[in-house]
């Protein structure tokens, strides 16, 4: 299987804040699948940010994506490089601000690969059907219920075929446990099928559990031991 | 290769023009979305470039001067920056007075004025003589006459069939102790001034010459003046009047304030001009003030409508910035709404235009800036706001 990411001792300090966060080590391989999971201020998202190469880490031994050597670039200052990185390999699904307001649910899809140079209509497709979002597809986001927007959060995410999903409480912090149950179901099925490796941060994440994927605990910013 | 490297590779060609497809697609969606701000984001410059060319119709015609030139033409015989002035009781026109005016604020010229009309030969029309001086404004080129010499208009000249070097006898007649008085002055055509000259069909001969003329006329004097009348004339102590040479029309009233603060009238149509170049001025002024206050208005419209707009699209930046969309794609975001915008105005300008309203170019060109600036300023902004909330 081949790598999709890999880091090795990463630290970073928020200006202006005490708390430092961390990964010793984190490694996936293409399908994989990972929890993080901690109460709220815990440092998920943050953790999932550094990840997404938005933050340049003060400290960092190794990271790779895909075959890209990350440390050299951060080193370098070539954030430019970083972005792209993450335009073209990182599909990210944040808890707020997860859809483009004026475009609808298909158009937010289709811009996701377009602002790429490319389109797919079909895998466009494919998302909405597995999704069930096919008969809201022309819906702007604000005319989606919570539940079909986190879907349709999810579906742009993915829309761009990203080799590293990065999915912060997927289904929503208000979710209700079957709710959260049926949209991981599908990411996971989604990531499976594509070889897409998924990173989920969430406060509750039983339903990996339930699924045997390794949940690891996150307190004080840093990423601890697997959580049984 | 690197990352950068091979995606700028593979943007070339028709992966850019897809990108570029759908930056304008996203732009429209963006404004079709908050069609509402749309609309009055271009509306508004609109609108105010409408109300700023929609002068009213009669300081329009003041202000272009469509009422006064046919002033101007009915005038011709004497122009408007042409001012004569009376002596009027207790104002003596004399030389300090000239001194004065001389130094008024338009005035180019001030001499005395003397004037005569005189029939040149028997069956020609009467001849407008004046009295001129060196300097005088009305002489252009022409060298000043001297003695028994005059200065022809184009269209005196041409009316009387003569050219330089040709003499005029000029039949005087006056009334003296109840008998009547005749003799002959013959001047000499000493030279003749080009068609477009302001001397039109008047004739100049020299000042002294004037004075003794008028003299003789008045009785004052036994015989017309000798030879050399430039070295014999008395000057008087003042004039009957004077003749002001403005530097332009539009500073008679100025000067118009000048000789009524002398206790001076000027002529009738000097008036009627005066009154019509105040109001002109009151109206370009008022039609200024409203100007600025519409501009003013409007960019302030324009950078709260961009900044309205800008607020509402913050999510939408930070999703795009989070998803790996640097700078570029949110500048040519901002500026594709931005120009769409300005279509938009520019064909609501358009439409109003077809339907007689005025659009001037250079004030649509300066709110096609009004409007793109701000876009530009605002993507600069999106660009620096912090990507994640985290």
């Amino acid at each position: 299987m081949a790598v999709v990411l890999n880091v090795q001792d990463l630290r970073w300090r928020r200006a202006g804040s005490d708390m430092a966060f961390g990964i010793d080590r984190l490694r996936l391989e293409s399908g994989d699948c990972v929890g993080l999971e901690g109460p709220a201020g815990a440092g998920k998202s943050t953790l999932l940010a550094l990840l997404a190469l938005l933050h340049k880490p003060d400290a960092l031994y190794r990271m790779e994506l895909l075959t890209h050597e990350v440390t050299p670039l951060w080193r370098d200052g070539r954030e430019a490089v970083c972005r792209q990185l993450r335009a073209r390999h990182v599909g990210v699904l944040p808890q707020h601000d997860d859809l483009m307001a004026s475009h609808s649910v298909r158009a937010n899809l289709q811009l996701a690969q377009r602002l790429l140079g490319w389109r797919d209509d079909a895998h466009v497709q494919a998302l909405l059907e597995f999704l069930e979002l096919g008969p809201v597809q022309h819906r702007l986001p604000h005319a989606l219920s919570p539940a079909q927007r986190r879907r349709a959060a999810a579906a742009r995410a993915l829309a761009h075929r990203p080799a590293l999903l990065l999915a912060d409480e997927p289904a929503g912090a208000d979710a209700s446990p079957e709710e959260a149950q049926a949209l991981l179901d599908r990411l996971l099925a989604l990531a499976s099928s594509s070889g897409t490796a998924v990173v989920v941060a969430g406060r509750r994440l039983q339903p990996l559990r339930q699924r045997r994927v390794p949940v690891r605990g996150v307190a004080g910013g840093a990423i601890g031991t697997a959580i049984a | 290769m690197t990352a950068g490297g091979s995606s700028r590779a593979a943007a070339a060609g028709p992966e850019a023009a897809s990108i570029g497809l759908a930056l304008v697609l996203a732009a429209l969606r963006r404004l079709w979305h908050d069609r509402g701000l749309t609309l009055l984001a271009a509306g508004v410059p609109a609108l105010a470039m409408l109300l700023v060319a929609a002068r009213p119709a009669g300081l329009l015609a003041l202000h272009d001067t469509h009422v006064l030139e046919p002033l101007q033409q009915w005038n011709a015989h004497a122009p408007l920056h042409l001012l004569p002035v009376a002596a009027a009781s207790g104002v003596k026109l004399d030389a300090a007075m000239v001194e004065r005016a001389a130094r008024w604020s338009g005035v180019a010229h001030v001499m005395p004025h003397l004037q005569a009309r005189a029939v040149p030969r028997a069956g020609a029309a009467a001849l407008n003589l004046w009295a001129t001086q060196p300097g005088d404004p009305l002489l252009g080129r022409l060298p000043p006459p001297r003695g028994y010499q005059l200065a022809l208009g184009a269209a005196a000249a041409q009316a009387l069939g003569v050219r330089p070097g040709d003499t005029l006898s000029f039949a005087l007649r006056r009334e003296r102790g109840g008998s009547v008085e005749s003799a002959v002055l013959p001047l000499q055509v000493a030279s003749v001034a080009a068609g477009s000259s302001a001397l039109g069909s008047r004739a100049l001969v020299s000042l002294p010459l004037m004075w003794g003329l008028q003299a003789w006329a008045s009785g004052r004097a036994e015989a017309l003046p000798a030879d050399d009348p430039d070295a014999t004339a008395d000057t008087p102590g003042a004039w009957p009047a004077l003749r002001l040479h403005l530097r332009h029309a539009w500073d008679l009233p100025p000067v118009l304030d000048r000789l009524q603060l002398q206790g001076l009238n000027p002529p009738s149509h000097a008036a009627l001009v005066d009154s019509l170049l105040r109001l002109r001025d009151d109206a370009e002024d008022a039609v200024q003030q409203a100007s600025a206050g519409v501009v003013s208005l409007v960019l302030l419209a324009v950078a709260a409508l961009q900044a309205l707009l800008l607020r509402r699209r913050r999510s939408e930046h930070r999703l795009l910035r989070l998803a790996g969309h640097g700078l570029g794609p949110l500048l040519a975001l901002h500026v594709l709404e931005a120009i769409a915008l300005v279509l938009l105005a520019a064909l609501l300008v358009a439409v109003a235009a077809a339907s007689g309203a005025r659009a001037p170019v250079g004030l649509a060109v300066a709110m096609a800036a009004a409007v793109l600036l701000p876009a530009l300023v605002a993507a600069m902004w999106a660009a620096r706001e912090p990507v994640s909330r985290t």
